[in-house]
């Protein structure tokens, strides 16, 4: 499992804020293939953070990691 | 030694009484960064921000912008503190402090971890309005103050 957190607008797009899904080998593969997130798939401008750090889409993820997905900063 | 702020409050800044407390006894030049929401007159103007934070990471990313300024100006210090939760207008999103051996370096590390605080530390802010809607911000609604120790204040951007 994985544990997915929402933030700002991309939680109200998709209703939640923070959910356990099954393991999903990269971010990457989190957005694109899980249901819960359909509603997000097609925005090209989220940023990705894996265990409170900024990573990349293809960042290998563990059993137990914490995977942010977050809109742009106001700064960017 | 400088101290450490709490990175992250849900209450108002004290800015002056943050700014006098770190001048105090400080032989370096000190420049201050002050981020505050202004009123506005326009019908869509909020009249308060929500702003969300994704705490564990934010203070992380705080505590990685000071110690980065420490890295790149030997001798530099930077301290912040930023507004989480509602924020009425007149109030203080954001402060910093940065102490350095120059006028010049402590102007340009304050600039420095200014742009790291808007770029990489997870915040957002939600805009609510007189008629209580709310939409998310896509543009500051906040005056940017710099000062250095003589108090000379001038817009940063």
């Amino acid at each position: 499992m994985v544990t997915v957190k929402l933030f700002a607008a991309l939680a109200d797009t998709a209703g939640f804020r923070e959910r356990r899904i099954g393991w999903v080998a990269t971010p990457r593969q989190l957005l694109e293939t899980s249901p819960d997130l359909l509603a997000l798939k097609k925005r090209r401008d989220i940023r990705v953070a894996v265990n409170q750090a900024w990573a990349a889409w293809e960042t290998p993820l563990k059993e137990g990691d914490e995977v942010a997905l977050m809109p742009p900063l106001l700064g960017q | 030694m400088t101290p450490r702020l709490v990175p992250l409050i849900n209450e108002p800044i004290q800015a002056e009484l943050l700014e006098e407390a770190l001048r105090e006894g400080e032989e370096r030049t000190v420049v201050t960064f002050q981020s505050v929401l202004r009123r506005e007159s326009g019908k869509d103007s909020p009249v308060a921000l929500d702003i969300e934070v994704y705490e564990a990471m934010a203070a992380h990313e705080i505590s990685k912008i000071c110690d980065e300024v420490k890295t790149r100006w030997p001798g530099a210090e930077a301290v912040m503190q930023h507004r989480v939760g509602r924020v009425k207008v007149g109030e203080t999103t954001a402060f910093m402090a940065v102490f350095a051996p120059s006028r010049e370096e402590a102007f340009n590390a304050c600039h420095f971890a200014v742009e790291r605080l808007r770029t990489q530390v997870p915040l957002w802010k939600k805009e609510i309005h007189a008629d209580g809607s709310s939409t998310w911000s896509s543009r500051s609604h906040e005056t940017m103050m710099l000062s250095d120790q003589d108090n000379l204040s001038i817009p940063a951007s």
